[in-house]
């Protein structure tokens, strides 16, 4: 059989209102008989809607992401008939250079040595919430991401914006009982040794961001909890490799910005008591004028949207929830040992949407 | 997923930093090695 290049699988639940758009977008970077959508119990209109683009849609029973992936791969034998598989989200569009440009990191690797190459992604929304992950997503893409791609480390290929060579899907299939099944998958790739990932920040995806609070806390304790059920089950940090080292250092991190949080809690009734300073504010005037500040405003120059630095104390806001939730999702993530399938599905209908 | 938040402070920003400025470097210096090699095998053949 000879193998077509590149399919694209999209899991789905629940995603009336948005899987139009996305295969609106997608059917315009691939022929149609190449899109695959892997409905996985959804009750509203998703199977119906996608019918009308494309003609591989299946429903299948609730399982869970990771369990809709691998059905939908071993379903259509996608790795018999294509050399690679870009998975997108359903909430998640592609510029109509992305494939172009990924495809592009794949060909200049000649020993085929490379598993997947990993998009950029960039916020749909234009709120305050949005323009606060987009610090987020410039941070970890253009610093974190870009030295991790040269340690052989990166953490995390997102599962709304990667194109895996189809043959890793042969040997390796996305793990259940996690709630972050892509960073799962990532670990389990360095774990066989297939570390080779490369990051093209010239693919990009545009994917919806939370809008309200309530779904912006509801979403990090998801990955954040993920994160640490990750850590436990690939024996971080004991099995030495450089991943290892990155993410306890990534970890550590997160946990030292959680206890800022809680030092700075701490100092606001001596401070207000006494009018003075103490020592609790020093680790988060550090962290302000050190970190927080000089990032926020180069990635609004670089990104060009200088409304970003106006936002700066609501997103420290963000901040500051965001390191309380990592402390509290490591109770949730690390000890204890149940087993989770959860879909992240709150999705909004966009003005102008297709 | 996207991890970020929690995780973007000091030390993982410095450390990444300065790898991405080791591996700019790095490959900058290749680059010049492979120009000056092309360079004199071109030098060497034509002469």
């Amino acid at each position: 059989m000879k193998k077509r290049n590149v399919a694209v699988v999209i899991p789905a639940h629940n995603e009336e209102k948005v899987i139009a758009s996305t295969l609106h977008s997608v059917i315009k970077i691939v022929p149609s008989r190449d899109v695959y959508v892997i409905d996985d119990g959804s009750k509203d209109k998703t199977t119906k809607i996608s019918r009308k683009f494309i003609k591989h849609v299946i429903k299948i029973n609730n399982r869970g992401k990771a369990y809709a992936l691998n059905f939908g791969i071993k379903h259509y034998k996608l790795t018999r008939k294509y050399d690679f598989i870009f998975f997108i989200d359903a909430d998640t569009k592609p510029d109509p250079s992305f494939l172009e440009k990924a495809m592009f990191r794949f060909e200049k690797d000649k020993r085929k040595k490379t598993v997947c190459v990993i998009g950029q992604v960039k916020s749909t929304g234009n709120n305050w919430i949005s323009k606060y992950r987009q610090w987020e997503y410039f941070v970890s893409h253009y610093i974190h991401k870009k030295a991790q791609e040269n340690l052989r480390s990166i953490l995390v290929a997102p599962g709304c914006s990667t194109v895996y060579r189809s043959k890793i899907f042969n040997k390796l299939a996305f793990p259940e009982g996690t709630l972050t099944e892509d960073m799962d998958f990532t670990f389990l790739l360095h774990r066989h040794g297939f570390d080779k990932m490369i990051f093209e920040a010239k693919a990009i995806v545009r994917t919806q961001d939370p809008q309200t609070l309530p779904d912006f806390m509801k979403q990090i304790k998801r990955w954040y909890t993920g994160f640490w059920q990750v850590v436990r089950k690939h024996n971080v940090p004991w099995q030495g490799q450089i991943l290892d080292i990155e993410v306890s250092m990534l970890a550590l991190e997160g946990l030292y910005n959680g206890l800022i949080v809680i030092f700075f809690i701490l100092s606001i009734i001596p401070l207000v008591v006494s009018r003075h300073l103490n020592i609790y504010v020093i680790p988060l005037s550090i962290d302000l004028i050190g970190v927080f500040m000089p990032s926020l405003i180069i990635s609004s120059i670089i990104d060009k949207d200088y409304t970003r630095i106006l936002f700066a104390p609501a997103f420290y806001l963000l901040r500051f929830l965001s390191s309380i939730t990592f402390i509290i999702s490591f109770f949730s993530g690390y000890l204890s040992t149940e087993k989770t399938y959860s879909w992240d599905s709150n999705r909004y209908q966009q003005k102008g949407a297709y | 997923m996207a991890l970020a938040g929690p995780q973007i402070g000091g030390v993982s920003l410095l450390v990444h930093i300065v790898i991405i400025f080791i591996a700019k470097l790095i490959s900058v210096i290749t680059r010049s090695f492979a120009f000056l090699g092309t360079a004199a095998k071109y030098v060497l053949t034509k002469h």
